[in-house]
């Protein structure tokens, strides 16, 4: 009997639940870090498209091998405590300036997966879950989250126990 | 987003449920035939 691969994985189960923020375009739910990426109603399936410098010009990074991969940025990402607020969302904490149609949620994710101390990054995710917040059109909430087979929440504790829960 | 230098590798496998949406879809709208008299 061989020892397990000391660099393999660790294999756990149940998807991983952790918030993050979404911009509204259209019906549609797209990534806000640099990235018009649409996410699938569904489950979205993390790609890359990092670059890297070779004797041939730029070549993907690492072609053939799914996202997340160790020595990159890719995956779907998610971020496990996401604030410490006291009737507001901050959405500073994600790097938002422009809230306007930028709307905060609960996140599902499994697949390949790299844990950090903040959040996680992973090859497949789907929303769970959508706050509703004030300067929001709850009507355009509604119908984002009725695409996606996604909650809508009015509140901090509606958002905090769906991301406590394991599906 | 910043999730931390030192990161962990897992692979998540998804229960059934995992995948499942968590509200199920607003029931699509009845289509009028186009041709339908008023």
């Amino acid at each position: 009997m061989s020892d397990p691969d000391p660099g393999a994985p660790e294999l756990v189960v149940g998807a991983w639940r952790g918030y993050r923020i979404w911009r509204m375009a259209g019906d549609r739910l797209t990534g806000w870090w640099y990235t018009g990426y649409a996410w699938v109603p569904g489950g979205s399936e993390a790609s890359c498209d990092a670059k890297r410098w070779t004797r041939r010009g730029r070549r993907a990074r690492h072609p053939g091998l799914p996202a997340p991969q160790r020595r990159c940025r890719c995956g779907l990402y998610a971020l496990w405590e996401p604030w410490d607020f006291a009737g507001y969302l901050p959405f500073s904490v994600y790097g938002a300036t422009d809230e306007s149609n930028v709307v905060i949620g609960v996140v599902a994710g499994w697949g390949r997966a790299f844990r950090g101390k903040h959040g996680w990054r992973t090859q497949f995710a789907r929303p769970v879950a959508l706050y509703r917040a004030p300067h929001l059109d709850g009507e355009h909430v509604e119908r984002v989250a009725g695409r996606y087979g996604c909650q809508v929440v009015e509140s901090r504790s509606g958002l905090l126990t769906l991301a406590d829960q394991r599906a | 987003m910043q999730i931390g230098k030192e990161q962990q590798e897992f692979e998540i496998l998804p229960t059934e449920a995992d995948q499942q949406p968590v509200a199920p879809p607003p029931p699509e709208p009845q289509q009028q035939p186009e041709d339908a008299p008023a």
